[in-house]
């Protein structure tokens, strides 16, 4: 009966409410932590349109001489618009068309002021649009359009000879090309299916004549393009705004002036000029943004740039923050749920089973679920990167005690020593080469899967390498995928010296080294 | 004071449909050697497990120094028993010294103690000293008997169990090990019981044989007792084997 009792005293249900408790304690007080302050909480969608708006919130609440923290790329919409409900955030600019379309397509609104409504009924306000539109437009070169004389999508219906080209989504999805079709009655042929990226070179060299574009596309300010009026309104609007908690209103009523003193101040060309001074020209977000602000509102802001070393010493430290913390609770839990597994094996399969399971979701998914539970930044990262850790551990635990030979187990009985004496002298080193490797498996796939913590804001390696691909800027990616390969090496390394100091010399050798003299 | 160290009565056990013990019944004097001798399979460790209270029997009795075994609640009773098995049942992560000095360290002892106890051990088995530092795996199978020999007489056990303690190791080795171990059961008047299926090593060592066969004791008697009357033809069978082929080739096949 007794050699039970440490099944008994860490039985999975109590193991599991711990686990619950831990991860709600420390989720809360690491937002504690990070939310210190009452500092105003921008943030921003993750691409290069969505991070600029969010600077120019961020220097223009500094300007005005508050306190504002800016947490670039943050997400993507249902990130941010969970963390702006939440409260975890109090500003970030979308638009128009995402939140009737998206994220209250439920509603079924109709308006700006059914949308502010039902924006005001959760606790957001929202602003006039800023100016511009991020909407689809067709686009030609401007000689064509001059001797066409296209001004407007109709104008096209009159010169079925030209040559479209559209991205493969375009072509399919009912709201793009077959309903711009239809409402325009355009009997061009078929278009050509062409990747968006390519789309600017192949109508510059005149192998197509028409595409579809963003609106701010960074990449039209580069070409000689001329953008066609949508005459008839088919493409939907997406005006940009910036959203608000309501409560900032109470709590920084100036800071809310002075966000709302943007309302029609951005324009689509202006916007697109910001966008490729970032995308094309590789200028800093905040330089950029500044420029703006200096343009538009005769302000002037100092924008420090950070050097490498700062960027990398900040991104180690949330990085180690991010998979040290959440190791130290998978090895925790992760031993314990292994010896339960090992001594009780109708708990021990279903621990397994859960387990494995949480391996399979999938990581954003994972990431996501956490958030109305965490909130943003590290605490739902670290939490899902725990729950990632688990199963190498468990695993390494419980193979690790399964695989202590049976006559060495009847010999630690036999000797008659003291239950502690057995789990400590004997089981634990025994098992320790298995559950080392386990736990290194773990570390170093927590290396890995941290970098995924930028998609919620929790920093890392991983934001160079997620801004660095929406930029398609190499350099940028490397600056994040370089240090964490370093890390994973370091770190495998770093097991093998502990391997050294943990793992008793008698077990790694092998009978071929012992030595047969008498 | 009860003259049996370990007692059987008609003890039998079964693991999954085999039936190993059919009724056995035996007792080991104190300060005597008792041998359990028979054909691999037939039990003889069972009566082992049985003594330690690693298992415990279907039907029968089993008194340990006129005791029910010690189980799990009690197994600080099993600190009084020492055993050797067949492969030592050394800890591989432990070295030599350690291996020895477990269970002392594991009660507390401190380490003057420890180390007065241990160089009388390593003494009277005759371990060389800088094999204490090694790990089992670096010391040969001779060193290793004389290691698990060392552990189980740390105690000064009341009882000495012995699983084939021999039978991996060379011939040599082992006949200097036996000639050893002989020597020092009697100078300790060592109460043990000793497993072999080995008839020179019974003989060697036994004060009394107990030759099992089907899970029973065939016979109770000394090495003379089996060869000049053998109680079965089963016992009869076995010892002329064991006697083997000495006659040489000049020995004709119809024996």
């Amino acid at each position: 009966m007794r050699r039970l009792s440490i099944g008994r005293r860490l039985s999975s249900r109590r193991i599991g409410f711990g686990l619950l408790l831990v991860l709600v304690t420390v989720g809360g007080w690491l937002t504690d932590v990070v939310h210190g302050g009452d500092p105003i909480q921008v943030a921003s969608k993750k691409f290069t349109e969505g991070a600029l708006l969010g600077e120019i919130a961020t220097l223009t609440l500094r300007a005005h001489g508050h306190e504002a923290f800016h947490r670039s790329r943050l997400g993507g919409t249902t990130v941010c618009f969970s963390s702006l409900e939440s409260g975890a955030i109090d500003v970030y600019a979308d638009y128009t068309g995402t939140l009737l379309r998206e994220l209250l397509a439920d509603l079924e609104l109709v308006g700006l002021d059914a949308l502010r409504s039902a924006l005001a009924d959760r606790g957001i306000g929202m602003t006039e649009p800023l100016g511009f539109d991020n909407t689809y437009a067709m686009a030609v070169r401007r000689g064509t359009a001059e001797s066409k004389k296209l001004s407007r999508i109709s104008d096209l219906a009159d010169h079925p000879e030209l040559k479209l080209g559209f991205g493969p989504e375009f072509i399919a999805r009912q709201d793009c090309w077959p309903g711009l079709r239809q409402k325009y009655v355009l009997e061009h042929s078929a278009p050509i299916s062409i990747q968006h990226e390519l789309a600017y070179s192949a109508l510059d060299s005149e192998e197509i004549d028409v595409i579809e574009v963003y609106t701010t596309d960074a990449k039209i300010s580069r070409f000689d393009i001329t953008i066609l009026e949508d005459d008839r309104s088919f493409f939907p609007r997406y005006q940009a705004v910036y959203l608000y908690r309501l409560d900032l209103t109470k709590r920084h009523p100036e800071a809310l002036a002075a966000l709302i003193a943007w309302e029609g101040k951005i324009s689509a060309q202006s916007m697109r000029e910001l966008n490729a001074r970032v995308e094309l020209e590789g200028e800093s977000e905040a330089s950029a943004a500044a420029g703006l602000l200096a343009e538009v509102m005769q302000t002037r802001v100092t924008v420090e740039e950070s050097t490498l070393a700062d960027r990398l010493l900040r991104r180690t430290g949330e990085h180690l923050f991010l998979v040290g913390t959440s190791l130290f609770f998978a090895v925790l839990f992760g031993t314990m749920l292994g010896v339960v597994c090992f001594r009780r094996a109708r708990s021990g399969a279903l621990i397994l089973g859960v387990v494995g399971v949480i391996q399979t979701i999938p990581s954003l998914a994972l990431l996501v679920l956490m958030i109305p539970l965490l909130g943003i930044d590290a605490p739902p990262a670290i939490a899902a990167l725990f729950l990632y850790g688990l199963l190498p551990i468990v695993r390494g635990t419980y193979d690790g005690l399964r695989q202590i030979p049976p006559d060495l187990v009847e010999a630690s009985h036999a000797l008659g020593l003291s239950r502690s004496a057995r789990h400590r002298r004997i089981e634990l080193p025994l098992a320790m080469p298995s559950i080392l490797s386990g736990v290194k498996v773990s570390a170093v796939l927590l290396v890995g899967f941290a970098t995924l913590g930028a998609f919620i804001g929790a920093g890392g390696y991983g934001a160079p390498i997620l801004t660095g691909i929406d930029l398609q800027n190499t350099p940028m990616i490397l600056e994040g995928a370089l240090p964490a390969a370093g890390l994973a090496i370091i770190v495998q390394l770093g097991f093998a010296a502990l391997e050294r100091v943990t793992v008793s010399p008698g077990l790694r050798l092998t009978a071929a080294s012992a030595s047969s003299s008498e | 004071m009860i003259r049996s160290m370990l007692q059987l009565e008609n003890v039998t056990k079964q693991f999954s449909n085999k039936l190993v013990l059919r009724g056995l019944s035996f007792r080991a004097p104190r300060g005597e050697t008792t041998v359990l001798l028979g054909s691999s399979g037939c039990g003889k460790s069972t009566v082992l497990r049985l003594a330690l209270g690693l298992t415990s029997p279907d039907s029968g009795r089993v008194r340990l120094d006129g005791q029910p075994p010690p189980d799990a609640s009690n197994a600080e009773r099993r600190q009084r028993v020492g055993t050797v098995t067949q492969a030592g049942g050394l800890f591989p992560h432990l070295t030599a010294r350690q291996n020895i000095t477990l269970l002392a360290e594991d009660m507390g002892w401190d380490a003057p103690r420890l180390e007065t106890r241990l160089r009388e051990l390593t003494d009277l088995t005759r371990l060389p000293t800088d094999a204490l530092d090694r790990f089992p795996l670096q010391l040969s199978g001779g060193q290793r008997q004389r290691v698990a020999l060392a552990r189980a007489l740390f105690l000064d056990p009341t009882i000495l169990l012995l699983d084939e303690p021999l039978s991996a190791l060379d011939p040599v080795i082992r006949y200097e090990l036996q000639r050893e171990l002989r020597a020092i059961f009697d100078s300790l008047e060592q109460t043990v019981v000793l497993v072999t299926h080995d008839l020179d090593e019974a003989a060697w060592f036994g004060h009394t044989i107990v030759m099992l066969d089907q899970g029973v004791a065939a016979q109770v008697g000394t090495f003379e007792d089996l060869v000049e009357r053998p109680a079965t033809p089963t016992v009869e069978r076995f010892v002329r084997a064991q006697r083997g082929h000495r006659a040489g080739r000049g020995a004709p096949c119809d024996d």
